[in-house]
Order: C-alpha cells, then structure tokens, then sequence
C-alpha cells in the first residue's frame, strides 16, 4: 500500500482487517482442530445458512412476532419509564414511598420471573411484551429520574423570575433538560426489550426468532442456530442505531448528539 | 416618573431588612438592618468586596430570597406581575432554543401569541446589538453576545425594575467598557429602574447614579454615593478628575474592610 495523506484510511482499514483476521482464525480454528459441525460451524457455513434462513418460507413471520413484541414492550417500558421517573423526580415524597419497589425492581434478577410471566399473561405475544417492557423499564426510568433531578437550578431561577407556571416550567424547562438522560435510557433499554422478546420465546411459545433459535439447536442445526443469532443481531443493531439517531433529531443542541460518530 | 417606552418605572423599598441563612455550622448573617429606597428610573449600583451580600440583596429584590426581618416592597410599574426582571452573572439561555426563542420565552410564560413574542424579541435583537443572530443557538454566540441576549430576555417583559448580577463579570476589560456603554444606552431607552451588582468601582461610578457601598460579614449599607456626571456618559469620562477622585474615595473606604 502507497502512503495517503487521509489520516483516517488506517482507522477504517484496521477494524475490516480485524473481522476478517477473526474470521480467518475461526476458519482455521475449525480446520486445523477438527471441531464437529455440531459444536462450531465454519463461518462461510454459518453465512450458507443465513442465506438459506432469509429464503425460508415462514421466517418473516417470526421476524416480524419478535419485532412486534420488542417494540410493544420497549413502548409500554418509555411511557411508564418515563411517566414514574418524572413524577419521581419532581414529587420527593412519591420518591421517598417508591423507593423500596424500585431497589426491587433493579436488585430482583427479572429473568427468573419469565416462567412466571408466561403462567400469568399465556403462551401468547402478551407474555413477551411483558418481560421485554418489564426488561427495558429500568434504565428508562432511572435515567429519566437522573434527568429531572439535575435540571440546572440557574435555569430554574430563570422560570422562577419570570412567574413560570407549572406545566410550562415542565414543557419548556424540565423535559427538555431531562431529554438527554431519556434517550440514554432508551439506548439501555431497547437492546434490554429484544433480550426480554428472545428470552420469553425460549421459555414458552411456537413462533418467534427465539423460538426459532431453540427448535434449531433441538434439530442440532447448529449453523442455523448461528444464523438466527446473527439474524437477530442485525435486527438489535438496527433498532439501536435507530433510537441513536433520535438523538440528533430530539437534541441537536445536547454535545451528545455529534458524540460518537 | 416614565421611561419613553410609555412605563412607569418600578420603585423599592427595604426597611430593617435582615438575611440569616442556616449553614451547617450555625446560623449565618448575610444582610443585616438594611434601609434602602430606589426611586423609580434610578440607575443604582450595590458595590462591595465578595461576600458583603450584595447579591444576596439583589435576590431579595428579585423574589429568589426570602427575607428573615424587615419589611421589602417592590412597586412595579411592569405591566405584570412584579415587574422584575433579572439578568444572572451567567447567562442562563436555554440552549434547546434559539436566542431569539430564549429572549421571547418570559413573554410565552405569559401567554403571549408566537407573532407577537417573536416580533418584540427581534426588535430587542437589535436594542441590543444581536440583529442577524435571531435564529442562531446560544452555544454558537460569544460570552460578550450571550449576556447581550440575556438582558435582552431581561427586558422583554417591559419590566418596571431591571436586576442585574455582574452581568459583565466574566467578560475581558474592553468587551466590558462597550457592554456598559449599551448598557448605559438600553436603560436611557426603556427608561426602568436598574440595581445592578458588581465589585469593579470603575464600572459603578460609570454606571451609577447613586452607588450602595456594602461592607462585609454581616453585609451592612457602609455609604452611599451620588454620582453626577452628565448622561450619556462616554467612556472617556473615566480620566475626568473627578472620576478617579471617586473613584480614589471609594477604594479607600473599601481598603478599610480589608481584615487585617
């Protein structure tokens, strides 16, 4: 390669050339130890797969159910998240009388919970919905807690000054500031929502890509099963990217938005 | 007395006012046995070494305080409510909104039409010297614009009383000397009253009609000062003999706070 002035072309050929080096390794991994198709497939059969997978008939059915309870879920979890954090934040004794649920809710490790769940709300999409809502509530919350309470009290003096009202000092001061702090929580929680869709499907149901997921390792389709994984991860990849992106349409003005690009 | 802007002026008045803030360690004098009257349309400067309470005092004026004795009544001829407006040390602009929204924004907690705030906070744009910055982002203005933008957010309630808290205190000397000079032209024009704080003599004794001398621990009204020099003031009035004699008077009387 002939020197370039663009400071940048290592930093986008040294990542391309670390994923390939991985696959390469795994490849030769594989060869040279003779590991069984049965434990680790190659990735060129992995990628085989994917293709395959994508053509099945049917697969978009379960794309489209976990999708479906990802984002039901990831919705229920912002409008509670955010409503509990706000009234939180602002009321100190509602804080005070909540906080012994809500070291509950973050000690109790919600996974365990999910037969329970599945007892409660049936084999259905409900069920999902709950865990991956129950899932995501969390970082949602407290960061929207976090946001409220750090409003700067200079810019609270400013609505003081000038005989805000309530509902403006929230719409036009508090929301605004806490904003940041939302979207942060929103980044958590929605990797947290597929988790809590995918995990549902493992325990109890028949359609879904964590369902999907178990049929194949009962069927010791082990590269399929690698396929729905990485299937799965484009999709967490996409919805992440897509809350990021929020980000600099909600607040352009937060030193947040041009961070990371 | 009225401004040309066709308001009265807002007139206060403090009598045995006292602040003691509870610190950790015990109750804390702040302000003690304060007598003050403004009369309306003054321009008056509270000067005094740090920790005098001057601020303190501009925040019991401001309604951010509460004081602990004394009686402190603000009659405004704002057209609404206190009629106080108060301009920070720091800016204070809200930077999800544009200067020209951050400027409009008392008038929308008043309820104000979208038209009509928009309109008032261009043509203070321009009272204050931010034409073609309207529609820009706090972040993306100069120290010296963002409190130009601040007082002007000040001074979009029309108020009958302008508080103002070091407004220049972080900016560099020259950028200093002209923001007084607009400042000394914006109160000409809208005709309020000022109590302004700061701790440089030479900016009071340029500002002032009359200047408060605080002294410290507790704050106390130490002297006051009528201060004379025909209006508008250029800055070159800081040479004028009499100037750097009162300016020499009050340094001295602020030397003898110094603890020895």
């Amino acid at each position: 390669m002939t020197t370039s002035k663009k400071p940048a072309l290592w930093s986008i050929l040294l990542p391309i050339a670390m994923v390939v080096g991985f696959f390469v390794g795994w490849t030769a991994y594989v060869r040279i130890a003779k590991v069984s198709a049965f434990i680790l497939p190659e990735p060129l059969a992995i990628f085989t797969a994917f293709i395959a997978l994508v053509q099945e008939d049917g697969i978009w059915t379960h794309v489209g159910v976990t999708l479906l309870e990802t984002l039901s879920g990831f919705a229920f979890a912002i409008l509670i998240g955010v409503s509990l954090g706000v009234v939180m934040g602002k009321v100190r004794a509602v804080e005070v009388a909540l906080k012994p649920f809500v070291v509950a809710t973050q000690v109790i490790p919600k996974i365990a919970l999910v037969p329970l769940f599945i007892l409660w709300f049936g084999f259905g999409p409900e069920s999902k919905i709950v865990i991956s809502a129950v899932l995501a509530f969390f970082p949602i919350f407290s960061n929207t807690l976090l946001g409220i309470k750090s409003v700067d009290s200079g810019y609270k003096e400013v609505m003081t000054v000038f005989e805000s009202s309530r509902t403006h000092r929230f719409a036009l001061l508090e929301l605004p500031s806490a904003l940041p702090y939302i979207l942060t929580g929103m980044e958590i929680g929605i990797v947290l929502a597929i988790i809590g869709a995918i995990v549902g499907e493992f325990v109890g149901g028949n359609v879904g890509l964590g369902y999907l997921s178990v049929v194949t390792l009962q069927e010791l389709q082990v590269d399929t099963l690698f396929a729905v994984v990485l299937l799965l991860t484009m999709i967490g990849l996409s919805l992440y990217v897509m809350v990021s992106m929020l980000r600099r349409l909600l607040v352009p003005w937060h030193g947040s938005a041009s961070a990371g690009q | 007395m009225k401004g040309p802007a066709g308001l009265a002026a807002g007139r206060v008045a403090l009598k045995g006012v006292d602040k003691i803030f509870q610190a950790e360690s015990g109750p804390v004098t702040a302000l003690k046995d304060i007598d003050l009257e403004i009369a309306p349309g003054r321009f008056v400067v509270l000067l005094g070494p740090s920790g005098c309470g001057k601020t303190t005092l501009l925040r019991l004026i401001g309604g951010l305080e509460r004081e602990s004795a004394g009686t402190l009544t603000v009659e405004s001829g704002g057209r609404s409510g206190t009629g106080v407006a108060v301009a920070f040390q720091d800016p204070r602009l809200f930077p999800w909104f544009s200067v020209e929204e951050n400027i409009a924004l008392p008038l929308r907690l008043k309820g104000v039409g979208k038209a009509e705030r928009l309109a008032k906070a261009r043509a203070l744009c321009e009272l204050v010297g931010l034409q073609g910055f309207e529609k820009a982002s706090p972040n993306a203005l100069s120290g010296g614009m963002r409190q130009r933008a601040a007082i002007a957010r000040a001074l979009s309630v029309d108020p009958g009383t302008l508080l103002l808290d070091e407004p220049f205190g972080a900016l560099d000397a020259m950028t200093r000397d002209q923001m007084n000079l607009e400042l000394q032209r914006i109160w000409m024009t809208t005709g309020s009253t000022v109590v302004l704080v700061t701790h440089s003599i030479a900016e009071a004794v340029f500002l002032a009609d009359e200047i408060v001398l605080l002294s410290p621990r507790p704050g106390r009204i130490h002297k006051r000062y009528d201060v004379t020099f025909a209006r508008p003031r250029p800055i070159d009035v800081q040479s004028s003999p009499e100037f750097q004699e009162l300016v020499r008077d009050i340094r001295g009387e602020l030397m003898g706070f110094a603890t020895p």
